[in-house]
């Protein structure tokens, strides 16, 4: 199974029509991989189906980077008791 | 809402002449709303008010049953978590088991058709059903009260049940709110006849065309009508309230109520609408009931509607009310189960605080929640959209959340200098709860539909 | 480009007007959102410098190559306009920083207006920009606009670039700009620079005033104003541009209230009024013409660019209809204006030109059935006349009306003159083709006669203001030295009321004798100097509240009774508050009832030390009747506000009292001025009240309180 980070950034490329490997953990999904705000809602249902998760849209949309999305979505998975690969 | 309630007194409402109704001593009348189940049938437009505030005609149902049993004392029981709110628009009591103390006493289902209620209103001790076996009416003379306990307003009942004699009354009831939009057009003309006013107090400027009789048409004192305005009174009356402004181009069919500080610029008002205070409407209209502080400002075409207060409808937005195939229109209440309206025209129900962008298209029998917002896609709604949805691309998504809804909510109540309070958010807070079942289904299925689409 | 020569052409705020390049910052090809907007705007409104789209991962916006950073774009950048959300726009300005970009524009919302977040992360971005030297405008704003054209800058979300015009117009709201950019646009007003500052993070309505001032495109500056920060910068500002050569009017709406610094804490003469009353005394002090709505805002603005200064406050009126001519006059006479009588040679003019119905005295009736030549005749003679100042062409459409040509004559008329002029074409869509004549002659039209009064006088009192000296504050002799000494003795919190005397003897005021006594002897001695009944009071550091635990003792007459009372004193203390250290007694003469004055001194967050004056009792409890100014006190300004007062005439012996010493009540003001101006450890201090005696037996301080800061 694909790791967490290999998974948000494959879900972040579909959603901003960019090749997952110019993504990276630091980077802002806003200042630089350019989403829109209209988009930063798609990233958040896209995550929520991707890990069969429910996240709180408030706390989801004020993550900035694709790392801490990362962070936040394996801490959503365990709270909600969803297996997933962080390594 | 308040100003509607206060007016009351000296409002043109109907008088009903029954033989069976006398004025008598005085009668407290107690509105009720309190059946958790059967009020949903009024969603989305009943879950931010007391469904007697639910307008049909020139009046609310709570004006029309005050009217009807002469009641001179009004007080309410309704669900509490509205009742915060709804005691800052009223100055009746508002769940306040006081007021069960008085003498006669006349509990009433908020929901039964005020011109049926053909019971006495004094007399002795009685509880009225339906044909559900609901309570539709509880009569306690001043003999009865030291009889019936209770802590609240449910077991009060409960126990009038047990104390006092029960009869079949089986009295109509309004059972949906598409109910109140296809009844809108009789009442109206009933309201204005029972009313008695016509003439222009107002100032009309000319050339303006009256179409049918001088008689069938009133504008109050302060209202404003523009020239090149056509009322075409020939098949109902039209009533433009106070401080009303009619914009030029506008053409109105009677039946027809323009409320207090609406400004209709140039609309082309089919027959039968009731346009709630301050509104600004354009575009067409047919049958429809807007309660109040709603914008239409724009083209497009809203028929056999029940549009909230606060909704905000985007240029070109527009429903359908008639199937193809003529046949009668089904809604979905709950966004699971279609119900058949039974009537062919039944266009959109569309809550409070709601807004829809450019260009929204709604299918007929089309239900949107309270608090939604709408980005079309130019597509064709879904039947069914929930409370608090952001409807973006084509699907329900959580978009950014209630509170920034809230956050809109406030700023156009403040812009009509109204508050948007902490009264207001705890009762959005538990139509949120009411809602999120249907809410959390679009969501998942509108996740689904959007990851499909990136994989295709 | 002589223009361009006349600019000062190395203000620092240029690069805000003037930048040869922007990058729009976040730009989004999403059309009908505000990132996308701005950029549209810029390249769409003639722009004549060079426009690049920073969006991250898009090819091109708008078919300009579009880059990922602002520093991947390989040529310099003047300006960036930034509308990332919030929470990146450090990372954006830090960028911005690197490649060297003089002003930033943000626009994006979320900082300071939503709370201590927002707040910290305006902070942030301003330590950045401070750092590198760049200018910011915003955050929470619309954007800029400058119609110079040698710029034609619209970096803004606005629908549409105004008209080029000499009105500068800047805001703290940005809503408001779009209602204002569509207002003038439907009455042809036009703007030279335009400036939603939003969150004033940066650069604040005060310096874009002071550049303002220095712009050859604009003549008057309107500001409309949500929050005041800094009133004295303000007030310093408004007073070297509205005065001297190349002064210029400053019209002002502020609305809202001003935050109030902790330091602000209720005080008595703070809490007698409002902030808004203090900042209404204070603007006008500093020359500022302050409005309450935007009608009148451009009403007045129109009146100052589109026509000369007016002379003087003669009005002559011309109007086809009596009544409104009759309104005219009453608004005009109520705002200040006059309307003067014309000189016989008018008369004889308008005699011969009008008919014998006509009212040929001012203001000149020329009656309804006028026509140009009548309008024309009357216009010119009037306007010859050297009793006239200024005139108001007034007209209401009658059938014989021909609305077209009385406006040609009145633009003709205009021409030939070097008077104001305003007009007022009565009606609506009748008198709409006269109206466009004269708006396109840059003719000020108004609705109503008496909108065109309040115009003129607004430019007349302008116009005094502008060519009256600067009033010098005189410095009074005082001994600033032993009152420092005094205060650096004292801990924070309420001085001492001996203390408090000994500052105000130092500063000249007239305080009655006293001596702080340490002794029943010593304070027997000291009344029988006196030879008067004499006052006693407690003076301990620990006692606020002297009433409270018998602190004070009246009318002690002869030095028994003096003894007396200070031993009962004392032992009363001494049971109730036994903690109390006990400095002495103050021992000075009972002070005789008489008219009771206050005036007070306030360390004011946002204006700094001011200085209020009132009457006494009532007035100032329930007529609010005060006026306030910043301290230090001119000798004009300390009249003006003993005079300000609506009771004012109390002082002057109205209804049998005899006349105040109205001079030495100026002369306090000015002294308390000074005071707190020269120790800025004075928070607040109230002389509570004063006694007003005659200018025979001048005034007396009954009682003083001063809190100093720690």
């Amino acid at each position: 199974m694909a790791t967490v980070e290999d998974r948000v950034k494959a879900v972040t490329g579909r959603t901003l029509n960019i090749d997952p490997g110019e993504i990276q953990a630091e980077h802002s999904f806003t200042f630089d991989l350019g989403a829109e705000s209209v988009q930063s809602v798609e990233l958040v249902a896209m995550f929520e189906e991707e890990f069969g998760i429910e996240m709180d849209e408030d706390a989801a949309l004020s993550v900035e980077t694709v790392g801490s999305a990362c962070e936040f979505i394996a801490r959503v998975c365990a709270e909600q008791g969803v297996a997933v690969d962080l390594e | 809402m308040l100003a509607v309630l206060l007016s009351v007194v000296d409002r043109p409402v109907r008088e009903f002449q029954s033989d069976k109704v006398k004025e008598t001593r005085a009668l407290k009348l107690i509105l009720l709303d309190i059946d958790a189940t059967g009020r949903r049938n009024f969603d989305p437009v009943g879950l931010s008010r007391p469904l007697f505030e639910l307008r049909c005609g020139m009046t609310s149902l709570a004006e029309k049953l005050i009217a009807r049993t002469k009641a001179t004392d009004v007080a309410c029981f309704i669900p509490e978590y509205m009742a915060g709110v709804y005691r800052t628009e009223t100055q009746w009591p508002v769940n306040d088991p006081g007021a069960l103390g008085a003498d006669d006493l006349l509990l009433v289902n908020a929901r039964v058709k005020a011109d049926s209620f053909d019971i006495e209103t004094a007399g002795p001790g009685e509880v009225g059903l339906g044909e559900d076996g609901g309570v539709q009416y509880v009569r306690v003379g001043a003999d009865d009260l030291g009889r019936i306990q209770g802590e609240d307003i449910t077991s009060w009942i409960d126990n009038a049940r047990e104390v006092l004699p029960s009869v079949h009354a089986n009295l109509p009831t309004w059972d949906y709110a598409w109910d109140l939009m296809l009844a809108n057009p009789d009442e109206l003309t009933a309201d204005f006849n029972a009313l008695g006013r016509s003439g222009i107090e107002g100032s009309v400027e000319q050339p303006n065309a009256i179409r049918g009789s001088d008689k069938d048409v009133f504008v109050a004192p302060g209202a404003v009508v523009h020239p090149m305005v056509v009322f075409d009174a020939a098949d109902g009356p039209i009533y433009i309230d106070e401080n009303a402004e009619i914009h030029p181009f506008t053409r109105i069919e009677g039946p027809c109520y323009v409320g207090a500080g609406s400004i209709l610029l140039g609309a082309k008002c089919r027959e039968g609408n009731y346009i709630g205070p301050l509104c600004r409407i354009g575009g067409e209209l047919e049958e429809s009931i807007i309660q109040g502080h709603s914008n239409k400002y724009h083209d497009g075409f809203l028929g056999h509607a029940y549009v909230g207060e606060w909704v905000n409808l985007g240029a070109q937005t527009s429903n359908s009310d008639l199937k193809n195939d003529y046949s009668t229109v089904s809604a979905i209440l709950d966004g699971r189960r279609p119900l058949d309206t039974g009537s062919p025209k039944v266009g959109a129900l569309i809550g409070d605080h709601t807004k829809t962008s450019i260009g929204t298209l709604m299918n007929t029998g089309s239900v949107v929640g309270a608090m939604a917002l709408i980005m079309a896609t130019g597509e064709p709604l879904p039947k069914f959209i929930p409370s608090f949805a952001w409807f973006l691309k084509g699907v329900t998504t959580k978009g950014f959340g209630k509170k920034k809804l809230y956050e809109t909510a406030r700023m156009a109540m403040s812009r009509r200098g109204k508050e948007f309070t902490g009264a207001h958010e705890a009762m959005f807070d538990a139509v949120f709860e009411l809602t999120s079942e249907p809410r959390d289904e679009a969501i998942k299925k509108g996740r689904k539909q959007m990851a499909a689409r990136q994989h295709s | 480009m002589s223009d361009q020569t006349a600019r000062n052409e190395s203000h620092p705020l240029d690069s805000i007007f003037y930048p040869k390049s922007v990058a729009v910052l976040g730009v989004t090809p999403t059309p009908e959102t505000v990132p996308n907007d701005i950029f549209r705007n810029i390249l769409t409104s003639g722009y004549t410098g060079v426009l690049y789209p920073v969006a991250p991962f898009k090819r091109s916006i708008y078919a300009v190559k579009a880059y990922r950073y602002v520093l991947d774009i390989p040529d310099e950048v003047d300006q960036a306009v930034i509308v990332y959300p919030s929470n990146v726009c450090h990372k954006a300005v830090e960028q911005c920083g690197q490649k060297g970009v003089k002003s930033i524009i943000m626009i994006s919302a979320g900082f300071r207006e939503v709370g201590p977040e927002g707040a910290k992360r305006e902070t942030g971005v301003k330590e950045i920009c401070d750092a590198c030297g760049m200018k910011l405008i915003g955050p929470n704003c619309l954007g800029v606009i400058n119609t110079d054209p040698i710029s034609m800058l619209n970096a803004s979300f606005a629908r549409k670039m105004p008209a080029r015009g000499r009105i500068a117009f800047l805001s703290q709201s940005g809503a408001l700009c779009t209602a204002v950019l569509d207002y003038a646009l439907g009455k042809g007003i036009g703007f030279s620079k335009f400036v939603s500052f939003g969150n004033k993070a940066g650069v604040t309505e005060i310096d874009l005033m002071r550049y303002l001032h220095k712009d050859p495109q604009t003549d008057v500056i309107l500001v409309y104003l949500e929050e005041l920060r800094d009133g004295r910068g303000l007030v310093e500002a408004a007073r070297e541009i509205t005065r001297g050569p190349g002064a210029k009017p400053i019209l002002l709406i502020k609305s809202g209230r001003t935050v109030q610094g902790a330091d602000a804490a209720a005080s008595h003469t703070g809490s007698l009024a409002g902030e808004d009353v203090i900042s209404d005394a204070v603007l006008k002090e500093a020359g500022i013409i302050r409005v309450d709505t935007i009608d009148k805002l451009f009403n007045s603005a129109i009146m100052m660019t589109y026509q000369p200064p007016p002379r003087g406050r003669r009005l002559a009126i011309v109007t086809n209809a009596g009544g409104p001519g009759v309104m005219a006059t009453d608004a005009a006479v109520n705002m200040g204006l006059e309307i003067p009588r014309f000189d016989d040679e008018t008369t004889g003019r308008l005699k011969s030109a009008l008919p014998a119905a006509a009212n040929i005295k001012n203001p000149v009736d020329v009656i309804g059935d006028a026509r140009a030549d009548r309008y024309s005749a009357a216009l010119q003679a009037v306007l010859d006349d050297d009793n006239v100042d200024q005139a108001l062409v007034i007209l209401t459409p009658q059938s014989m009306t021909d609305i077209e040509a009385i406006a040609e004559c009145v633009v003709a008329g205009h021409k030939k003159t070097d008077k104001p002029l305003a007009c007022s074409f009565m009606g609506g869509r009748d008198v709409q083709v006269g109206i466009n004549i004269l708006q396109a002659a840059r003719i000020p039209h108004y609705i109503l006669p008496e909108w065109a009064c309040s115009a003129l006088i607004d430019s007349n009192t302008f116009n005094e203001w502008k060519n009256s000296p600067a009033p010098e504050f005189k410095p009074l002799d005082v001994d600033a030295a032993a009152a420092r000494a005094v205060m650096d003795s004292a801990p924070g919190g309420y001085m001492r009321e001996d203390q408090c005397l000994d500052v105000l003897r130092a500063y000249g005021f007239p305080v009655p004798r006293y001596k702080l006594c340490t002794s029943a002897d010593d304070a027997a001695a000291f009344a029988d100097e006196l030879r008067c009944p004499v006052v006693l009071r407690v003076v301990s550091p620990d006692i606020i509240h002297k009433f409270d635990v018998k602190g004070v003792a009246l009318d002690l007459d002869g030095s028994d009774a003096v003894r007396g009372a200070w031993n009962d004193m004392m032992t009363h203390i001494a049971e109730v508050m036994p903690q109390a250290r006990i400095i002495g007694a103050i021992v000075r003469g009972m002070i005789p009832p008489g008219r009771e004055i206050i005036l007070g001194a306030k360390r004011d967050s946002v204006f700094g030390p001011t200085v209020m004056f009132g009457l006494g009792g009532l007035f100032v409890e329930v007529f609010k009747d005060v006026t306030f100014a910043l301290a230090p006190v001119t000798a004009q300004r300390a009249a003006s506000m003993v005079r300000g007062v609506k009771a004012y005439e109390i002082l002057t012996g109205a209804r049998g009292t005899a006349s105040a010493d109205v001079g030495g009540i100026e002369e306090c003001l000015r002294r308390l001025g000074q005071l707190v101006s020269d120790h800025p450890r004075i928070g607040e201090l109230d002389i509570n009240p004063l006694l007003v005696g005659s200018a025979d037996t001048g005034n007396l301080v009954a009682d003083v309180r001063i809190r100093l800061a720690p």
